[in-house]
């Protein structure tokens, strides 16, 4: 008897497990952004959106269809995954990378595909424009260096680590890109050298999105669950700050003031010159979302979907509006409106003054 | 008897023991607010692949082969009783059925069958502490691997909630989930692997077939043979490619096992064929039965008449060395 029940039992389970359990699919969560009067978001798993940026009246998306290809004599091609990284728009295109390892350059008017560039693996991070130059740092350990324009390689690719976290390009040509292997490598932008060789290294990958503290402080977090002031010009660490879980969201920079959310749900506040940090609120759950400052207010999300408006001073919760649908997208102020798209690729919208949420769309 | 009665205790009191431990730390979990599943299974079994990660040089692949080896031999004991178990519960068919056309009243045969039991030493559900195992090592694998290796930055996520603050295992994330030609966080789209479960599991069912049940009994277990292999390669289909992994070396273990406990004739390529075995004739083996009932003590009555060829031999030389051991107690 248990020779023939205990397998059916064992298999029952099992297809109990395998039906009641998924795998994460790459979704995505760029944060949308406006450019000229235009929302660009990923509202639906590997497709970009244009909206207008006032009355939210879809424009074009981005692959059209179910198949679609990208410039002349290149094959056609079925999905793009997740978008991860923010979208960047340039003076006739926007670009973006996709988790199905390619970088897309896009019209702005009508989202036709210009060009396509096979990273090889996938992407995550967001891309830096700078002037005709195109920065693509990818999963597959190297940083491309493209021609805005036509998307052909205008210097070979510099090999730096997996990089997830989107790269910085401070005012003055420097840019920094994060790496998995726990590497911060600072690049001088024209010509294209390393400033720092060795680059900053810490024992866990980096995640976090770097953002310039006070001068010569460059601040950056991930996996080893401790942020770091990284001293722009000796490369030397000038502080760091321990919490509970690891650092993801891009951290926002104001008046020698950083402020950097956690998976933990904890939010800091720290003076990007001495280091000296105070844990402003915790939430009840992880926040993967970065945080942004608008009309003296830090506000931020949680991966529930509770949007928590804060004083930055004290931390003092000014407000939170429960949005019941998880968010891992960093929000957007836009006009006196806050946009965060959730999970599911709705687009909520939040009054500032009023609070008052509705769906933009889904 | 008296050789018999430590071993009942022995068997019932361990599984039991761990039900009690694990009946215990759901209840305090809970009690804590903790989901008792992630807490007790998924979150140690994460950070020991993570470990084992390591000791493979960073080849995840490598790295749930090597969990697979190592739980299976610490979970021996249970596998070899299981066999036994078995191999008893084979032995004992024609009292069984005796027992069955004998007393027409349930609690009256349901009463014998337990006596049949304790006689020859069988702990009736012994043989489920290694499904168990292996049950909740499955589904806890699959919801590992979707964390650990489940190629997507909403992974990471989840894992991040899971990982233990050691600065070794954070050092490992992201964990390179390429093995082979599979990429162990996502269902292989070539099939080779839930092919190669299917099959591997097929051979292990085959081989683990009693001929000498019923015909009602070998029929379900026919059924079986095709139907867990398929079941399986059909699972393996939407899991992780890891999991797949795991089975496969799991029946690869369990075939080492079979053949320490049956012996090399196990590996016979004609059992592997899918030709309905006949079963003996139950007075037959039932006479063999009263035969090696008489020459043979009641604790090691186990060891009963009218089982294939294969594992008799074995099972007779097994016999001898249990009862040399038990000499040398003495």
């Amino acid at each position: 008897m248990p020779k023939l029940l205990a397998p059916t039992i064992l298999l029952g389970l099992a297809l109990l497990a395998a039906g009641c359990a998924r795998i994460d699919k790459p979704s995505g969560w760029a944060r949308p952004t406006i450019v000229d009067g235009t929302l660009y978001v990923s509202l639906d798993k590997g497709k970009l959106s244009a909206l207008d940026a006032a009355s939210y009246e879809p424009k074009w998306v981005f692959p059209a269809g179910d198949e679609f290809a990208c410039g002349s004599g290149e094959p056609r091609r079925r999905k793009l995954d997740g978008i991860y990284g923010e979208p960047v728009v340039g003076e006739d295109l926007v670009y973006f990378g996709a988790y199905d390892s390619r970088v897309y350059a896009l019209n702005k008017n009508d989202g036709s595909c210009q060009w396509s560039f096979d990273t090889g693996d996938p992407m995550v991070a967001g891309l830096v424009l700078d002037g005709d130059r195109l920065y693509a740092a990818s999963t597959d350990g190297k940083l491309y260096i493209l021609n805005a324009d036509t998307g052909q390689e205008a210097v070979g690719a510099v090999e730096v680590g997996d990089a997830w976290a989107s790269p910085l390009l401070s005012e003055d040509g420097q840019l920094y890109v994060p790496t998995m292997d726990g590497e911060l490598w600072k690049f001088s932008t024209s010509p294209l050298d390393r400033s720092w060789t060795p680059p900053f290294k810490v024992d866990a990958g980096l995640l976090s999105m770097p953002v310039l503290g006070d001068e010569g402080t460059v601040v950056v977090g991930g996996i080893g669950r401790t942020l770091y002031g990284i001293d722009t010009k000796t490369r030397e660490k000038k502080w760091s700050v321990d919490a509970g879980n690891w650092f993801w969201g891009e951290p926002v920079a104001t008046d020698g003031t950083v402020f950097a959310t956690n998976l933990s749900g904890a939010i800091y506040r720290i003076d990007s010159a001495t280091g000296e940090s105070r844990e402003l609120y915790r939430a009840d759950n992880p926040i993967r979302a970065g945080a942004v400052l608008d009309t003296g207010a830090l506000i931020t999300v949680d991966t529930s979907g509770l949007v928590l408006f804060l004083n930055p001073e004290d931390g003092t919760l000014i407000k939170d509006v429960d949005l019941k649908k998880g968010v891992y997208s960093t929000p957007l102020v836009n006009e006196g409106e806050l946009l965060v798209l959730a999970r599911n690729g709705t687009l909520f919208s939040i009054d500032l003054e009023t609070y008052a949420v509705r769906e933009v769309t889904r | 008897m008296a050789g018999a009665t430590p071993t009942a205790r022995r068997g019932i009191s361990l599984p039991f023991a761990i039900i009690m431990i694990a009946v215990i730390a759901i209840t305090v979990m809970i009690m804590a607010g903790q989901d008792p599943w992630t807490v007790l299974f998924i979150n140690p079994l994460i950070n020991a692949l993570i470990l084992l990660d390591i000791v493979t040089l960073g080849n995840f692949g490598l790295a749930i082969i090597l969990f697979t080896v190592l739980l299976r031999v610490a979970t021996i004991p249970f596998t070899i009783r299981q066999l036994q178990s078995t191999r008893a519960m084979q032995a004992i068919q024609p009292e069984l059925q005796e027992i069955q056309k004998k007393y027409k009243d349930p609690k009256r045969r349901q009463e014998e069958m337990m006596r049949l039991y304790k006689e020859n030493s069988i702990n009736p559900l012994g043989c489920f502490m290694p499904l168990l195992i292996q049950m909740v090592v499955f589904m806890a694998l699959y919801r590992a691997l979707v964390h650990l290796v489940g190629g997507s930055p909403e992974s990471l996520v989840g894992l991040s909630q899971r990982l233990y603050p050691i600065g070794i295992l954070e050092g490992r994330i992201p964990l390179d989930q390429h093995f082979l030609w599979l990429s162990l966080g996502q269902p292989d789209p070539t099939f080779v692997l839930p092919i190669i479960v299917g099959l591997s599991t097929y051979v292990q069912q085959r081989l683990s077939i009693t001929p000498n049940t019923s015909v009602q009994q070998q029929q379900q277990q026919q059924m079986m043979t095709w139907m867990m292999p398929m079941m399986l390669m059909f699972i393996t289909l939407n899991l992780p490619s890891g999991v797949g992994v795991y089975w496969v070396i799991s029946n690869v273990f369990s075939l080492v096992a079979s053949y320490y406990v049956y012996g090399r004739r196990i590996l016979s390529w004609k059992q592997l064929l899918p030709v309905p075995m006949e079963p003996a004739p139950d007075a037959a083996r039932a006479a063999q039965a009263k035969a090696h009932a008489q020459l043979t003590p009641a604790s090691e009555q186990t060891e009963g008449p009218g089982e294939s060829e294969a594992p008799s031999e074995a099972r007779s030389e097994h016999a001898g060395k249990r009862r040399g051991k038990r000499k040398k107690r003495r």
